[in-house]
Parts: structure tokens; sequence; C-alpha cells
């Protein structure tokens, strides 16, 4: 994770030269999308029958993979956790946050929520708060470590151990400072983005994400949709990617897929998260286009738009996210049991599609909509089963 | 009963004065009694006192621009711009920290100096100049660099972190601030040249106030002040985010209007405003060990200020009366 916080090659060289990309955006913004669309191709079957492999696999209900090792969660008995959440108002935080709750209580630890309310004043205010009550550990959920350096350094000297929740790809090494890491699979995320895309337009994809470049785990997620393209079709798919700040969501993700759109020959739109869509959708029905919609997260209330008949939306990814916070549960309790933490929770991701949706109940419970158990798997871990 | 009258009229002029301090107490004392030790805590209180720094900073220089009748949105895009040279020009450039931190106290007195210009000199309302500048600056701060710059030089946090008698020192700067602007404005004439400009420009001038210099100066304070706030803020974190200093503004004007409520009812004031910074945080603090979070601490943080503004004009009525 070191790597990812340190300053890329975007380095502007000196104040002044802030103002070039200002200047730039006004002389781009008047001459539309970014040309150079590929003209169509015959479909690849070879290409099409792989992305179709990954799809179907992916589509299938989930199972619990994760092999351990098994410790003696007893130990934690009676430790306290605080939960430092970057914002504790969105269905996702209170999804993640109620597994891990229901895991602990499980286990018999006490925790602590903080709502960082969005704000990083907030959230260093909960850091400063859990030292000050001395806490066992403190779990920073979607909050990046490097954020926090100096209040990081002051639990650390304090010798509270940092499990950062949802901060890098699951396959990448922890950031520095966090003595274990739990997340999704983002990488992944992107490449069944991009295996949706070719399995859906014969890999024949003129296609745009929409990234949201100031979410740090948009990067390997973005990563994950290019290699896609490159492994899949090369040659037959283009991808053009715009940016909206997440804080510019409701005013830019509109208009920037309108201007998206206007290039008939773009069929896929890629918003990186699906709080995104409910401003592609009416943009793209505005336009007139055709063109499809895939994201991730399949956020509650959101995914369920995949069953409406006529709605562009067409693939959401999700992760079952009560058993995202048994998994962090479980890294949280292997460190106050001086067991190793592990490098990888192995949280499962599935596809949904308008095929799989019709069957699902989203409002249902977690078990009936992703399938695979986890409760007693994770209690058979951790000796309490 | 006559004095009965006038010790009324005593009472509801210390009511009005003294309501949000006395309201700070109760609150203690309500989580004290909900909460007990988990909230009466040492802990609780150096979180309390230890965290609001850089709000009081922004608030103070706000309350100099709002004293002599000018509005100051800029100070987040300031803040801004400082936090993100503070790691851009340590961090990215190799800078050391003491030049990096003097280009960001820098950059807010050149802010302050356009915002005076474009105000003082072109005659544009400041609410107007300062909406566009807050703005721009805060883009700026993306262009930079638009996501965190972690590893900003471990001293700064040292010069802001460390502790004395439990306390960061970033609280006693804060506290000095309040210090020194209670000093300048209660007890010396440009004090009460602040307060002439701010109730009436035209009089002010024809007295031979420098009315102009006095506007622009505390707009460059105000920005300059900002930036500080910016580079406490660098330090707490020990890094460098764009995204760090938009939700403060609100914040701030909430501080220095809940601040004209007491110690100097009607007028902004620096202990006022010292009050409201740590009465809201009391609040919020409480509301959070209770169990609430969200929605829960934006009505406190509102409801105190309308509440607050509405009894303390009620009473200067009552003692009025």
């Amino acid at each position: 994770m070191e790597s990812k916080m340190r300053p890329s090659r975007r380095v502007v060289r000196s104040p002044l030269a802030a103002l070039v990309p200002v200047v730039a955006s006004l002389l781009v913004a008047g001459c539309g999308p970014a040309g150079g669309v590929k003209s169509a191709a015959p479909a690849d079957d070879k290409c099409v029958a792989a992305a179709k492999a990954k799809v179907d696999a992916a589509k299938a209900p989930v199972t619990f993979t994760f092999g351990g090792p098994s410790f003696n969660a007893s130990a934690a008995r009676g430790k306290t956790i605080y939960w430092i959440a970057t914002t504790g108002d969105i269905p996702f935080t209170k999804a993640v946050y109620g597994g891990f709750e229901a895991a602990a209580k499980a286990a018999g630890v006490k925790v602590n929520f903080f709502d960082g309310r969005g704000q990083t004043s907030e959230q260093l205010r909960g850091m400063q708060q859990a030292i000050a009550a001395k806490a066992d550990l403190i779990v920073l959920q979607a909050i990046p470590v490097g954020l926090m350096g100096a209040a990081v350094s002051a639990a650390k000297s304090a010798g509270i151990p940092i499990v950062e929740a949802f901060n890098v790809d699951s396959t990448a090494p922890k950031s520095a400072g966090a003595t274990a890491s739990v997340s999704f699979a983002y990488s992944q995320v992107g490449g069944l983005l991009a295996a949706n895309v070719a399995a859906g337009s014969g890999c024949n994809a003129t296609a745009v994400a929409i990234n949201s470049s100031d979410v740090p785990v948009s990067v390997p997620e973005m990563d994950g949709i290019k290699a896609g393209f490159r492994e899949l079709c090369p040659s037959t798919c283009k991808l053009d990617v715009r940016d909206a700040l997440i804080a510019d969501w409701s005013t830019k993700v509109g208009p920037l897929t309108q201007n998206a759109v206007a290039d008939r020959k773009v069929n896929w739109l890629l918003p990186v998260y699906d709080g995104m869509v409910q401003f592609v959708t009416p943009a793209v029905r505005q336009a007139n286009s055709t063109a499809k919609i895939a994201s991730f997260n399949a956020s509650p209330g959101i995914v369920d738009d995949l069953k409406t008949s006529g709605s562009p939306f067409t693939v959401d990814i999700g992760a079952p996210l009560g058993w995202a916070g048994w998994a962090v549960a479980d890294q949280s309790l292997r460190i106050l049991t001086g067991a190793a933490p592990v490098n990888d929770e192995k949280i499962p991701l599935r596809v949904f599609d308008k095929a799989n949706a019709k069957g699902i109940d989203f409002k249902g419970a977690e078990t009936a909509i992703y399938g695979g158990s986890y409760v007693n798997e994770y209690k058979r871990l951790w000796g309490l089963g | 009963m006559e004095s009965r009258g006038r010790t009324r009229q005593t009472f509801f002029a210390f009511a009005g004065r003294y309501g949000v301090v006395m309201a700070w107490a109760l609150l203690i004392a309500l989580f004290g009694v909900l909460l007990g030790s988990s909230f009466l805590a040492v802990s609780t209180f150096q979180t309390i006192f230890g965290t609001q720094a850089v709000l009081l900073i922004l608030s103070l220089g706000l309350l100099l621009a709002l004293l002599v009748g000018e509005f100051d949105l800029s100070i987040v895009g300031a803040m801004s711009i400082s936090v993100m040279l503070v790691g851009v020009l340590n961090v990215l450039h190799g800078w050391p920290i003491w030049l990096a931190v003097l280009a960001a106290l820098g950059s807010g007195v050149v802010i302050g100096a356009i915002n005076a210009l474009l105000v003082v000199r072109l005659g544009i309302a400041s609410i107007v100049v300062t909406l566009g500048a807050g703005t721009f600056w805060s883009g700026v701060g993306y262009g930079l660099y638009a996501t965190t710059i972690p590893g900003i030089d471990p001293r700064l946090s040292s010069v802001m972190n460390g502790r004395l008698l439990g306390l960061p020192l970033g609280f006693y700067y804060a506290a000095a601030l309040t210090v020194a602007f209670w000093y300048v404005v209660a007890l010396t004439p440009l004090g009460r040249y602040l307060y002439f400009v701010g109730a009436n420009r035209t009089v002010s001038q024809l007295s031979g106030i420098r009315v102009d210099l006095i506007r622009g100066g505390s707009l460059v304070v105000s920005a300059t002040l900002a930036s500080f706030a910016g580079i406490v803020l660098a330090g707490m974190l020990g890094s460098s985010t764009p995204s760090a200093s938009s939700t403060y503004l609100l914040p701030a004007f909430a501080a220095v209007f809940l601040g004209t409520t007491t110690i100097q009812v009607g007028k902004f004031n620096p202990w006022g405003t010292f009050v409201a910074v740590y009465f809201l945080i009391t609040g919020i603090t409480g509301l959070q060990l209770y169990g609430f979070s969200g929605w829960v601490v934006d009505v406190f943080y509102g409801g105190s200020l309308v509440a607050a503004v509405a009894l303390s004009r009620g009473f200067a009525r009552k003692s009025a009366a």
C-alpha cells in the first residue's frame, strides 16, 4: 500500500502549474467527447466464450472458501474495539458494521462506533478519542491510513493496532502503519466488469468508465477494468475514462454521461460505484441512447433496478456486506488474541444481471441474495462453534 | 417594587450574557449523569479540548472579517491551499518544512490581499468575491494534488500534537490567539475602530478612521489565519488532502454567530466564539458517547445555534424592559 500512497508522476511541479488544468479544461470543454472511436468489428467467438465463462462463474451463489487458520477467540473476551467509519449514514457502513457488531458480540468483545461524517476533522477526532480511551484495537473503515498519519503513529506508540477496512485491494500489501487489512478484490471487480461488457457486446465494445479518482480503491478497480479489456479484447474493445469526484456526483455524473453517449457508438457505461447509477440512468434515457450500464456495490435499493423492464442498468457486482463485517472481526480477533493476521479474508463477489436478478429478493436476507453460509464457519475457526 | 424590577433586569442580563456558559455546564452535568465515568473521564475532556484548534483558529479569523461587516467565504479555500502547499512542497518537492509552512502562510496573505483589492478597491460585495474565491482556491487545491499526500515532516506533527498538561500544543496556539484577539478587540483603539467600522462605515469615515485599510486588513488577516489553520490541520493529520478543509465553513460561521449570544451579547467577540466552539463539541461528544450519530449531531448543531440566538434575544429584551 505504501506504493499506492506514494505520489505519482501526476505531481504539479510548481503552484502556478496548478492553473494549467483549469485553462486546459476550459479549452477542452468545447471539443466534445474524446475522438478515435474504433469501427465495429465482427464478434470474436473465442473472446466471447472466455468472457461468458468468467461471468457465468461469478453469477453463481458464493461459497465460503476462507481457510483460516483457526485460533482461540475467547482470549479476546472483554477487550474494546473502536470502529471509525468514514461516514455512518450510508447503507454500506450500516450493513458492514452490523455484521461486525454481531461477530464481536459472539466473541464477547466490546465495540464503539464513531461516525466520521465524511469529514477528515471528525475522523481525526475519532482516532484521538479512541487513543484517549485506550482502545485495544482501532478499525479504520474506508479512511486512508496515510491521511491519519500522525494519529496512526500516536496509536502505534500507545500499542494500539490498526485494522484498515476497504482501503486497498485485497491482493495488495496493507498500508504503511496498518497492522492488517481487510478488503474486497477491487481488481477482480474491474475484471468482472470488463468481462460482462465483453460478453454483452460480442467483444465489440465502445465503453466509457466513469471513475471517482478521489476514492483510493477506484485505482485497483480501474486497473482491473483496463486489464480485463487488454486480456479479452485488446483490439476490438475501446475504453474511455471520465472522472467525477465523489462530492460532484450529483452535479457532474449526469452531464458527463450525456457527453459520453452523444457518441452513438458508446454501448456500455461503467460508473465505478452504483451510487452513480441514479445520475447515469436519466442521462442515458434523455439522450435516447441504447448504452447499457454495469457497476459495482449491489447497494440495497439500487441493485433492485436491475429488475426494472427497459432500464439500461444491466449488471451490478456485489459482495455480502454482513459477511465482510465478520471478516473484519476475524482479522481483529486474530490480532487481539496474538494470532498472526491473514493476508486475504477472501470475501466473495457475485455478479447480478437482469437474468439472475429475477429470482432474487434483494430486500431479503443476505444469505438468500448471495448464497453461502459464513457465521458458523467463522465461529468454528474461532473455536466458538 | 422598583428594586424587584431591577433584580429581574439584572437576572435577565446575566442569563443573556452567560446563558451559553451555563448551558455548557448543564450539558456536562447532564451527560455526566447519563454516561457516568465514560463521559467524565479525563480522556473525554482531552478529546473535547484537544481536537478543535483548527476550527477555533479559523473562526477567529472569520470573526475579524464579520466584525468589520464583511463576509469571508474564502476561508476554506485559503485553508485548502495551505494544507496542500505544505504537503506538495514538503513531501513532493522536498522543501524544508519551515519553508513549506512559510509558503503556506504566505498564500493566505496573497489570497486575503486579492480579496481586499476586489472588495475595497473595486467595491464588489465581499460575499460575492469571497464566494467565488473560496470555490476557485478549493479547485486549485485539488489541482495541486487530487488525493492524500502522506508523510509530511514529523516535526510539524510534533509542534502541533506534542502534549502539555495532557492537551496537544495546537489547543494552546488557538487559546493564545483567543487571548490576543480579546486584547486587541477589547482593550485597544484598533478594537474600537473595528467595531465602529462594522457598525457604521460612513460615520467611521467621517470620524477619520481609515475604513478601507481596516476592511482590507481584516480580510487579509482572515485569510492568513485560515492558512494557519490549514498548517495546524496538516500537522495534526501528518498528511495533506484537498478534501479536508471543505467541511469547516459552516461550523466556523456557527461558532462565530453562536459566540454573539454570550460574554458580549450581540457582538462578535473572541471569548464568545471560544465558548461556542467547545459548547458545541461537548454536546456532540456526549451524544456520540451516548450512541447517537449522523443526523442527531446535525440537529444538535443547528438547533443549538437557533435556540441560543433566540434565547439570547429574548433575555436581552427582558433585561431592557
